[in-house]
C-alpha cells in the first residue's frame, strides 16, 4: 500500500474523528471505529476485527482505524513517545 | 497456565519477546524478537518505529500522548505480542489472544517495546522482594 496514501487518509480521518467524536462517546466508548473517507464505516468492539474488516473492505485502499476515547495515553515514568 | 521466570534488578522489568503483524495481515506470521519493557505505569503498549517499519506496519490511526513536555500525537499501530519462556530460549515464544493497538515510541537501547498494562492487565504478575518475577499468561479463574 502507498505509504504517503495511507498517511494522508489516517490524518484526514482524525481530523474527522475528533471533530464528531463526542457524539460518539456515549454509545461507543473504548470501541474502534473503521474510517474511509472521513467516514464511519462501523464500530468493532476489537481493534483486530476492526482491521480485518477494514483488508475484507477495502483492498489496497487506505483506512483508518481510532479508538472511541477521549482518554490520552499515558506512558508513566517513561516518556519515550515521539513518533 | 503458561508462564515465564527471571530474576530483576529492582530496577525495571525488562523481559524477551516477539512482535508480529496482526491476523489477516499479508506477512501476519513475520516475527521479531525484542526487549519488552513491562510497564504498569504505561497505559497502552507501543513500539519503536524501526520496529513497526521492520514489520511494514501501516500507521493505522492517531492517538495523544501525555510527556513530560506536554500533549503530542503519536501514530497507532496494530501488532500482536508473544514472550519467550526465557532469554536463553529463542523458540517458540507465546503468543498472546488477539491484538493490541499501541502507540509509536521514540528508539531505545534496552527496549523495543512497552507491555503496558492493556498488556499486563490482561495476565498475571508477581513480583518478590529476593529478585523472582513470574508472568503468567490468562487470567486465573
Amino acid at each position: 500500500m502507498d505509504r504517503q496514501a495511507q498517511a494522508r487518509e489516517v490524518d484526514a480521518n482524525y481530523d474527522f474523528f475528533q471533530r464528531t467524536l463526542r457524539a460518539h462517546l456515549d454509545g461507543h466508548r473504548d470501541e474502534y471505529a473503521l474510517i474511509r473517507n472521513q467516514r464511519i464505516v462501523e464500530f468493532f468492539e476489537d481493534v483486530g476485527e476492526a482491521y480485518r474488516a477494514g483488508l475484507s473492505r477495502f483492498p489496497d485502499m487506505p483506512f483508518s482505524i481510532q479508538e472511541v476515547t477521549d482518554e490520552p495515553v499515558d506512558l508513566g515514568i517513561f516518556s519515550h513517545a515521539g513518533n | 497456565m503458561p508462564e515465564i521466570r527471571w530474576r530483576h534488578d529492582r530496577s525495571r522489568l525488562i523481559v524477551r519477546a516477539a512482535v508480529l503483524p496482526p491476523a489477516g495481515a499479508p506477512n501476519e506470521t513475520m516475527l521479531i524478537a525484542v526487549n519488552a519493557l513491562l510497564d504498569t505505569g504505561a497505559t497502552r503498549s507501543g513500539l519503536t518505529a524501526r520496529i513497526a517499519e521492520a514489520l511494514d506496519l501501516p500507521g493505522l490511526g492517531k492517538k495523544p500522548v501525555q510527556t513530560a513536555g506536554g500533549m503530542i500525537q503519536t501514530e497507532r499501530y496494530a501488532f500482536r505480542i508473544g514472550f519467550y519462556p526465557s532469554p536463553e530460549i529463542t523458540a517458540y515464544p507465546h503468543i498472546l489472544d488477539g491484538t493490541f493497538y499501541g502507540i509509536g515510541l521514540a528508539d531505545s537501547e534496552s527496549f523495543q517495546i512497552i507491555a503496558g498494562m492493556d498488556v499486563i492487565g490482561r495476565n498475571h504478575l508477581e513480583l518478590h522482594g529476593d529478585g523472582t518475577s513470574i508472568f503468567r499468561f490468562g487470567s486465573p479463574h
